[in-house]
C-alpha cells in the first residue's frame, strides 16, 4: 500500500503551511482549511491542522484554487491563488473578538467542546477547564476526568484512570516528555499549570492515534502554549492556596517566550494562623512550580521548542520541643526539546528530546533528645526517563503514512531503608532501568466510497527483556452526519507500579513509583472498540464500546482488608496478573446561544486477577453520569458540574464472630472482641456519589485579544454536603454488648465536603 | 448582568452554602443488618484432659433471646462423643463480657486429648449442619529454665523477667507461656492461692521462634508457681489474626469449622512440661 501512495503522491499537488494566531502569532491547532478549484467549488480537498499548527492539504485542484480556512474562535480566512502555492503558507487568523471566551457553535466544532476536535480523543482547551467550577484552582486534570473513558478514584486524587487501567498506564506527556507524578497536595491538584496549557488530550486507546506513546491504557498529552509574539503579556490568579504568574512575550521577530509559575502559600497562612491561636497546628506544607518554554520560528513550518518544568514539594517539620523532626522532599524536573520541519513538498519531520526526573528524598526521626533516634522513615530515590524521538507524517494524495522510531531508557532507584509507616510506605530497595528502542509506521487511507481504513504496526525491543509487536487496525465509515468505526489493538509497556489500589491510601495519595519489569513476560494489553458520532448542528453525541484484556500486570496479592495493604509496596512480592474492562460510553455536547453543556455516561465492568483470584478492584465504579453546564450572561460565566455514579466495591459483612484471646485457667474463651467475616471481595457496593459543584466566574482570556482583565471567580463544591463516601469498616458496639446482641454498623471515611473556593484571576 | 451584580449575587450564595459546611457532609453510619440464626462455635481442645467444651452462641441476637439449639459430636481415634452435657456458662466463658445468648456444652470423652492427634466434629445447627477438623500440634519442648528456677527477690518493685527457650514445630501457630498452681507466702507463713492473672496478662503470644521472655509481676511476698508452654495450632491461630475492621474476604483460611451459618475456631492446645519457679 505504501508504493502505491508514493505512486499516486508523485502526481498531486500537495498545499502546506501554518495556521497561527494574528495576533498573538501562536499556532492555532485543529483548523480545518479547504483548497478548493476557483471555478469548480466541488473540486475541494481539506486537511486540518495538528498541534503545531501546522497543515497538509494533498491532492489539491490545479489551476486557480481558493484556500480557506476556519477554526474554533476564530473569523474565517480565505484567499484565492493562481495556481496552488508551493511554499507553506502562512495563515493569520482573527481572532473573533465576541467568541474569544464564547461557546458558539463553529463550523466543525467549538471552543469549549472536548468532542468535536478529534475522533480518537477528548480534548480539552482553556475554555472547556474554565467552563466547570474550580476545584481550589482551575485543573487541566479535573477537566479531563469529564471524559466517559477517565475516572478519578476519588475527590482527593485528580489524575484521572482511563477504561478500567490505572495510573501507570496512562502516561502523562508535557509537550512530548513524561512527567512521574505531576501533581500537589497528594493529588488532590494537578501541578500543570493551567496558564500554560494550549489543550490537554485524553488517548482512551492505545490503537489509533496514540501508537507513539506504547503504554498500555493510552495517554494524556498536554500541550503548552508557545507564547505570545506580538507584545509581552503577564497574567496570573490569585487563589486561596496558591497564587500564580505567567509572562509571555516576543524575542525578536520570530521567537516566542512563555514562563509561568505557581507558589503555594499553605505554609505560610497555617504558620500565622497558628502564631496567633486560630489553628491548632501549622501545617509546614510547600509546593512550588514553574514552566518556560521559548519557541523560535524557523519559516514555514520549520519551528524549534524548548520546554523545561520543575515542580518541588515538601514538609520540614520541627515541633517547638525538639523531640521529631520530618524532612520530606519531592519534585520533578523535565526538559523536552522539539524540532518540526518539511521533508520534500507533503510530509512533516518531528524529531523530540526529552529528559525528565522524579526525585524524593523522606527522612523522619523521633525522640531526639533521647537516644537511640527512632527513625521513623529514612530513604529516596528516584525515577528518570529519557527519550529521543523521531517522527516523519507524509500526506499522501489518498491518505497519510506516519513512521517515527524511538528510544526510551527509563530508571527507577528507590530505597527506603526504614519505614514505620507501613500502609503508606515498605521498606524497598530497588533499583534497574529499562531501554526501549522502537519504531512504529501507520497508515490512513480511504477504501472508497464512504469507508476508510487506518492501520499501523509498533515494533519493540526492550534488551535483555522481550521484543514485541504491537499491531492496530481500524475500519471506518463516514456518513454524511455521522460516522462509525471498529478497531482493534494491542500494546506493551515494560515499566510497572509499585502502587497498591485496594489500599486506603491509594484513594488519598496519587503518588507514584514505578520500576522496570526486569522479567518477562512484558506487560500487554489488547483491546477492541466500537464507535459511533454524529453531529446536528450544535449537538454531537459520541458513543464507544470497548473490551480490553491487560496481561502479564505485577499486581501485590489481595490481603482483603484495605487498612492491611500497603499502597507502596515491596516489588518482590508482585506476582503476574492480570485485568479485563468493558464497557460502553456516550458522550455528548450541545450549546445554544449563551448555554452549552458537555456530560458524559459510562457502564463498565472491570476486574483484576492475581494468583487465580478474581476481584473487583476497590477504584471501579460500574455506572458514571457526569454533567457540565456553562452559561454566560453579560459578562459572567457561571458553572456547573453534576456528578452521579455508583458506589465503588465493598465487601459485604456476613458475620461478626466474638473472639478472643485463650488464657488457660481463667476464661478459655474471648472478651467482647469480634472478627468480622464477610462475603465475596469487593462483592458490595458502597452507596452512591452525588455532587453538584457550582461556580461563577468574570470572562477573562481578554488579555488575548490586547484588553486588561481582572476576573473574579467562586465555586462551590459540592453544593448540597452530600456525604459522599470513599472506603466503609464495620464498627461493633460493644459497649452495650451485656445485654444485647452484636449491633453492627458500616461507618465511611469521607470524600470531599461542601468547600468553598474564590480567587481572582488577571491579565495585561 | 453587569459583573458587579453578579457577584453580589454570587458571593451571598457562596456563603449561604458555605454556613452548612460543617454539618452532615458525613454520612452516618448505617445499620447492617446480621442474620439471627447464625451461630458462633467455639471449641480448643486440651491434651490431658478427658472432656472437650464447646460454645454456642447467637451473637446477632439479643442476650434475653433463646441459646442456640445444637447437636455435635467429637470424633477422636476409634470413637465418638456427644456434646450432650450442658455447663455453666462460665465453664466455657466470662459471660459478663459475651453479647447475644449463648450456651456451654460438654462432650465426655473415653481418654485424654492427644498432642498430634486428629480430631473431627460434626453437628447441626439452625441454618443447617457443619464439620470440621483439627490435627493438635504436638507438645513444644522447654528447654529452659529447667526443672527448677529460683529467682531473688528484688528490692525495687519491678517485674520479674524470665527468658525461656524452646522448641516448637511448624504445626504450632500460636505459642503461650502459662502460669499455674501460683501461690504467694504471707507474713504469718500461710499460702494464699493467686490466679494467674494475678501474675500477669499471659494472652499474647510468644513472638520468638526460639526463645523469649516471660514478664511476671512483681509482689512484695514471695511466690511460687509453675510455668509452662502452651501450643495452639493453625485454626485458632488464623482466626485470631483476621481481628479487623473490614470483612475477612473469602476464601477465608482455615478455622477448623465449615458449615451454613456456623462459624468459629475448633482447635487444641497442647502444654510442655512445667518448671517450679521460687521467688524469694
Amino acid at each position: 500500500m505504501m508504493l502505491t501512495l508514493l505512486a499516486l503522491a508523485a502526481q498531486q499537488t500537495t498545499v502546506t503551511g501554518v495556521v497561527r494566531d494574528s495576533i498573538g502569532l501562536e499556532p492555532v491547532a485543529f483548523a480545518e482549511v479547504r483548497v478548493s478549484s476557483a471555478g469548480t467549488a466541488t473540486l475541494a480537498e481539506t486537511g486540518f491542522s495538528d498541534r503545531f499548527g501546522a497543515f497538509a492539504v494533498p491532492n489539491a485542484p490545479t489551476g486557480p484554487v481558493r484556500v480557506e480556512a476556519s477554526a474554533l474562535g476564530y473569523a474565517p480566512w480565505s484567499r484565492d491563488y493562481d495556481e496552488p502555492p508551493g511554499e507553506p503558507l502562512r495563515i493569520l487568523l482573527q481572532p473573533s473578538a465576541i467568541e474569544l471566551d464564547s461557546l458558539r457553535v463553529e463550523p466543525g466544532g467549538r471552543r469549549g467542546d472536548p468532542i468535536s476536535v478529534s475522533r480518537d480523543a477528548f480534548v480539552v482547551d482553556p475554555v472547556q477547564i474554565r467552563s466547570l467550577p474550580a476545584v481550589l484552582e482551575t485543573d487541566v486534570l479535573r477537566a479531563i476526568a469529564m471524559s466517559p473513558s477517565a475516572s478519578a478514584p476519588s475527590d482527593f486524587v485528580s489524575v484521572p484512570f482511563v477504561r478500567g487501567g490505572t495510573s501507570e498506564g496512562t502516561p502523562l506527556l508535557l509537550d512530548g516528555v513524561r512527567l512521574f507524578n505531576p501533581f500537589h497536595l497528594g493529588g488532590f491538584m494537578s501541578a500543570v499549570n493551567a496558564e500554560a496549557v494550549d489543550h490537554a488530550t485524553l488517548l482512551p486507546s492505545s490503537g489509533p492515534g496514540a501508537e507513539h506513546v506504547g503504554s498500555l491504557s493510552g495517554a494524556i498529552e498536554i500541550v503548552t502554549r508557545d507564547g505570545a509574539r506580538d507584545r509581552h503579556r503577564v497574567a496570573g490568579a490569585v487563589g486561596l492556596a496558591s497564587s500564580r504568574l505567567s509572562v509571555e512575550g516576543p524575542i525578536g521577530g520570530s521567537a516566542s517566550y512563555l514562563v509561568d509559575g505557581r507558589r503555594t502559600y499553605i505554609d505560610l497562612l497555617t504558620r500565622g494562623l497558628h502564631r496567633v491561636g486560630a489553628i491548632p497546628e501549622h501545617f509546614p506544607y510547600r509546593f512550588h512550580d514553574l514552566h518556560a518554554k521559548v519557541t523560535k520560528d524557523l519559516g514555514g513550518v520549520r519551528r524549534l521548542s524548548v520546554t523545561g518544568y520543575l515542580n518541588s514539594e515538601g514538609i520540614q517539620y520541627e515541633d517547638s520541643a525538639g523531640n521529631s523532626r520530618v524532612l520530606f522532599d519531592w519534585g520533578n524536573a523535565a526538559v523536552a526539546a522539539h524540532y518540526r520541519d518539511r521533508v520534500g513538498s507533503r510530509a512533516f519531520l518531528d524529531a523530540t528530546v526529552g529528559h525528565s526526573r522524579f526525585v524524593n528524598d523522606f527522612l523522619g526521626l523521633e525522640d531526639l533528645n533521647w537516644p537511640p533516634v527512632d527513625t521513623l522513615i529514612a530513604g529516596g530515590g528516584h525515577m528518570t526517563e529519557d527519550r529521543a524521538d523521531v517522527r516523519v507524517t507524509w500526506h499522501a494524495a489518498h491518505g497519510a503514512v506516519a513512521a517515527g522510531i524511538q528510544a526510551i531508557r527509563f530508571e527507577g532507584d528507590h530505597d527506603y531503608g526504614w519505614s514505620e509507616f507501613a500502609e503508606i510506605l515498605a521498606p524497598l530497595t530497588l533499583r534497574a532501568a529499562q531501554w526501549r528502542i522502537g519504531g512504529f509506521i501507520n497508515v490512513a487511507r480511504p477504501l472508497g466510497g464512504a469507508w476508510s481504513t487506518r492501520a499501523g504496526v509498533r515494533a519493540d525491543r526492550f534488551p535483555g527483556l522481550a521484543n514485541t509487536l504491537s499491531p492496530f487496525a481500524e475500519l471506518s465509515y463516514d456518513g454524511s452526519w455521522w460516522s462509525a468505526r471498529i478497531s482493534a489493538a494491542r500494546s506493551h509497556q515494560a515499566i510497572a507500579s509499585l502502587r497498591n489500589e485496594e489500599s486506603i491510601g491509594a484513594s488519598f495519595l496519587a503518588y507514584d513509583l514505578m520500576a522496570p519489569v526486569e522479567r518477562g513476560p512484558v506487560p500487554r494489553n489488547t483491546e477492541m472498540s466500537a464507535g459511533w458520532e454524529g453531529a446536528w448542528g450544535a449537538s454531537r453525541l459520541r458513543l464507544d464500546a470497548y473490551a480490553r484484556r491487560m496481561e502479564h500486570l505485577r499486581l501485590p496479592p489481595v490481603v482483603g482488608d484495605p487498612l492491611k495493604e500497603t499502597t507502596l509496596g515491596e516489588p518482590a512480592l508482585r506476582m503476574l496478573g492480570s485485568g479485563a474492562a468493558r464497557g460502553v460510553e456516550a458522550s455528548w455536547s450541545w450549546a445554544r446561544g449563551s448555554l452549552s453543556t458537555v456530560g458524559a455516561y459510562r457502564w463498565s465492568r472491570a476486574t483484576r486477577t492475581v494468583d487465580d483470584f478474581t476481584f473487583v478492584p476497590r477504584f471501579h465504579r460500574a455506572h458514571e453520569v457526569e454533567l457540565g453546564l456553562a452559561l454566560e450572561t453579560g459578562s459572567s460565566t457561571w458553572s456547573a458540574r453534576f456528578s452521579l455514579r455508583s458506589g465503588q466495591p465493598v465487601t459485604p459483612l456476613l458475620a461478626v464472630i466474638p473472639a478472643g484471646r485463650h488464657v488457660s485457667g481463667g476464661s478459655n474463651y474471648p472478651r467482647g472482641r469480634g472478627i468480622v467475616l464477610g462475603g465475596d471481595y469487593n462483592a458490595g457496593r458502597l452507596p452512591r456519589y452525588l455532587r453538584l459543584d457550582l461556580g461563577w466566574r468574570r470572562r477573562g482570556d481578554a488579555a488575548r485579544s490586547g484588553e486588561r482583565f481582572f476576573a473574579p471567580f467562586v465555586s462551590v463544591n459540592n453544593l448540597f454536603s452530600a456525604p459522599n463516601v470513599l472506603v466503609g469498616n464495620v464498627r461493633i458496639n460493644t459497649l452495650d454488648t451485656r445485654d444485647g446482641a452484636v449491633r453492627v454498623e458500616r461507618e465511611y471515611l469521607p470524600q470531599m465536603p461542601m468547600l468553598m473556593f474564590f480567587g481572582l484571576e488577571f491579565g495585561f | 448582568m453587569r459583573p458587579r451584580a453578579s457577584f453580589r449575587l454570587a458571593a451571598p450564595l457562596a456563603a449561604t452554602v458555605a454556613s452548612a459546611a460543617c454539618d452532615g457532609f458525613i454520612r452516618p453510619p448505617d445499620p447492617l443488618e446480621l442474620d439471627p440464626d447464625v451461630v458462633a462455635v467455639a471449641i480448643m481442645l486440651v491434651a490431658g484432659e478427658r472432656e472437650a467444651r464447646l460454645l454456642a452462641t447467637h451473637p446477632h441476637r439479643q442476650a434475653n433471646e433463646p441459646p442456640p439449639t445444637l447437636a455435635a459430636t467429637l470424633e477422636g481415634p476409634g470413637w465418638t462423643a456427644a456434646f450432650s452435657d450442658t455447663l455453666e456458662l462460665r465453664k466455657c466463658i466470662d459471660a459478663s463480657n459475651w453479647p447475644g445468648p449463648a450456651r456451654c456444652l460438654r462432650a465426655a470423652l473415653p481418654e485424654e486429648i492427644r498432642g498430634g492427634e486428629g480430631y473431627e466434629i460434626e453437628g447441626t445447627a439452625p441454618l443447617g449442619s457443619f464439620g470440621g477438623e483439627a490435627v493438635l500440634p504436638a507438645a513444644p519442648v522447654l528447654i529452659e529454665p529447667g526443672d527448677s528456677l529460683h529467682l531473688p527477690m528484688s528490692a525495687e518493685y519491678g517485674d520479674h523477667l524470665i527468658p525461656m527457650r524452646y522448641r516448637i514445630g511448624d504445626d504450632i501457630g500460636t505459642l503461650l507461656a502459662d502460669v499455674l498452681d501460683a501461690f504467694r507466702m504471707e507474713e504469718d507463713g500461710t499460702e494464699t492461692e493467686l490466679e494467674s492473672h494475678h501474675l500477669g496478662y499471659f494472652g499474647n503470644p510468644l513472638e520468638g521462634t526460639e526463645a523469649d521472655t516471660v514478664r511476671i509481676h512483681y509482689h512484695l511476698r514471695p511466690l511460687r508457681f509453675s510455668l509452662r508452654l502452651l501450643g495452639i495450632g493453625w485454626n485458632y491461630t488464623n482466626f485470631l489474626e483476621n481481628e479487623g475492621i473490614f470483612p475477612l474476604p473469602k476464601p477465608w483460611p482455615s478455622f477448623g469449622i465449615d458449615g451454613e451459618g456456623v462459624y468459629g475456631y475448633f482447635d487444641g492446645v497442647v502444654p510442655s512440661r512445667a518448671t517450679r519457679v521460687w521467688v524469694r
